[in-house]
């Protein structure tokens, strides 16, 4: 009781103490940018500022108006003269700082300072990506391949070209990465090195999801977050990569997790001005709604995520966005809608070259057909897709899409051509590794082929494991 | 009163109180600041996201000694609330004048 007393009796002197009423909040915002002005000015020009002083609240306030106006200038150069004052200004200021925002402001200045140099020089870039690695190794000094400007365009085409061709991406971002870690390679003044091992490793974590190479897309994912923990531009790269991760837990079809991380995330990428990232990351929500069971929700955020994508110009996005309400809008039964979808969807995947984009079409176009009774068109159709998974060596979508034309073969009592093509993904399940949850329904399959007695119930199981 | 404000009530003794007069002297304004520049709340919504963490830190913060951080990542967290009900909040209002323009409300569903 005593204890409870004391409590009751700290009550008031805690809200005088926090004087709740009118707390002071420091400088309000637009006061902050009009003196920030002033300062980036000041500090521009060379006029000396004792950085020695203690800093008050209010002047604190004012270096993050600083900052904020920096993110807002479009002109690189301009926003390096402003800001490397303001960098080495306030790496001098000494203040009382327990929650890191000095090293928050320092963190942000420099990441501004340097975003620009990943866009580089394409020419060389280009150049590099025509020659096979082994021709690479021995002419890095003429190619440039310790330039970060080289480094960061081949790390942005790699990403273009990653749906036009996974694998091939996969292994130049393998080869990129070893090259830059071993030896330790000196590459630009600050963080580059670093910069470039987690892109690379990104790139190679990504393009291994989507070749369904999930345990090495979970090393590549731990060696990208390795390097990125020592660059100043960690929030960004982070959250890029927590954005892989979810993706792959919505592959495992771990879809509570998915929708409760996913808004999250987006809110993210929108607070770090990341719009296509945050547009992209939605699709992850929608999917996971779609999973389970809320397809009018799916299909509102779709058409949003498809809106935006295409106010934003992000083409691919848009592209996927459209197939994603073909698919919904086709299991709705809503046909024509769905074949509007369908055809928009098609134009830019062929306009944009992405063959896994195209390949999944056709796979959704097969659905369709099937769920309109179509069922030689639908294994047709089936079979255009498995062709281009087999192209783009994507050995988990090939294996799926091999046991779905089994079930539809066995929906037309062709058990002799079903049992051929379950044999034909069996290897690749073995060998990929793939659908260790599925395990139980993967022997029974395995046995009832063996038995030459397809087990359709095992058959559907194991697909059930496939499908994103 | 119930349970868990019981345990509350129980364990958050003076001890705790000066500690948290200490924390809130400190960090209330680092907070705000975080809450407004890096969050873009405007400052009077910063200050009370800062004021409800520090009302959760007297029901669940148990380790003082990593009270700073455990207060930054709470301020973050409400900061993401606080952005999505103000952006929620203007969908509605927008789809509420919408209907307002595109005709009056009649009393019967007002009083639903």
């Amino acid at each position: 009781m005593s204890e409870i007393r004391s409590l009751v009796e700290a009550i008031p002197r805690w809200l005088a103490l926090c004087r709740i009423s009118t707390p002071n909040l420091g400088l309000e915002r637009n006061e902050a940018r009009s003196r920030a002005v002033l300062l980036l000015d000041e500090l521009q020009h060379g006029h000396e500022r004792d950085g020695s002083l203690k800093v008050r609240g209010e002047e604190i306030d004012t270096l993050h108006a600083a900052v904020e106006l920096l993110s807002e200038e479009s002109d690189f150069s301009r926003r390096c003269a402003l800001g490397y004052p303001l960098f080495h200004y306030v790496r001098v200021l000494v203040w009382a700082d327990p929650i890191g925002e000095r090293e928050d402001l320092l963190h942000a200045i420099g990441g501004l300072l340097r975003r620009p140099a990943r866009e580089g020089d394409t020419q060389s870039a280009v150049m590099v990506l025509e020659l096979s690695p082994a021709n690479r190794i021995g002419r890095s000094d003429v190619l440039g391949l310790e330039r970060p400007e080289v480094l960061g365009s081949i790390a942005r085409i790699l990403w273009e070209r990653g749906e036009r061709n996974p694998e091939l991406v996969r292994a130049e971002a393998v080869f990129f990465y070893c090259f830059l870690a071993e030896p330790v390679r000196s590459i630009g003044s600050m963080d580059e090195r670093e910069c470039c091992l987690g892109e690379f490793a990104l790139i190679a974590g990504t393009y291994c999801r989507v070749l369904n190479r999930r345990a090495d897309a979970r090393l590549w994912f731990d060696r990208a977050e390795v390097n990125f923990r020592l660059t100043v531009r960690i929030q960004a790269d982070l959250s890029r990569l927590a954005y892989q991760r979810l993706a792959l837990r919505a592959e495992e079809r771990i879809f509570d997790e998915v929708l409760d991380q996913a808004p999250l995330l987006t809110e993210n990428f929108r607070r770090l001005g990341m719009e296509e990232d945050a547009v992209k990351c939605g699709f992850l929500t929608g999917l996971a709604l779609q999973e389970l069971g809320r397809p009018a929700e799916a299909i509102e955020l779709f058409k949003e995520a498809s809106a935006e994508s295409e106010r934003g110009g992000y083409r691919k996005l848009h592209a996927h966005a459209e197939n994603n309400l073909f698919m919904l809008y086709a299991n709705h039964g809503d046909t024509t809608l769905a074949l509007e979808r369908c055809r928009r969807a098609s134009a830019v995947f062929a306009e944009l070259g992405n063959r896994v984009g195209l390949a999944k079409l056709r796979w959704n176009v097969g659905g369709f057909l099937r769920t309109q009774g179509r069922i030689s068109e639908a294994i047709e159709t089936y079979r255009f897709a498995l062709e281009g998974f087999r192209e783009l060596g994507m050995r988990g979508d090939e294996a799926a899409v091999l046991l779905v034309i089994a079930d539809l073969l066995l929906e037309q009592g062709a058990e002799a051509q079903a049992e051929w093509e379950i044999r034909a993904a069996l290897p690749i399940i073995d060998e990929e590794k793939m659908v260790p949850e599925g395990m139980a329904a993967y022997a029974l399959l395995r046995e009832s082929v063996r038995r030459r007695k397809i087990d359709r119930n095992a058959l559907r199981d194991v697909h059930g494991y496939f499908q994103e | 009163v119930r349970k868990d404000s019981k345990k509350v009530l129980v364990t958050f003794g003076l001890a705790e109180s000066r500690l948290l007069e200490e924390l809130h002297a400190q960090l209330f304004l680092p907070l705000v600041r975080r809450a407004t520049w890096q969050h873009g709340l405007s400052k009077e919504d910063a200050g009370d996201v800062v004021q409800e963490a520090f009302v959760l830190a007297i029901r669940k913060l148990n380790n003082y000694d990593r009270a700073a951080i455990w207060l930054r990542h709470t301020v973050d967290n409400l900061c993401l609330n606080a952005k999505r009900k103000q952006r929620r909040r203007a969908c509605l209002t927008a789809h509420w004048l919408s209907d307002a323009r595109s005709g009056p409300v009649s009393s019967d569903s007002d009083d639903e």
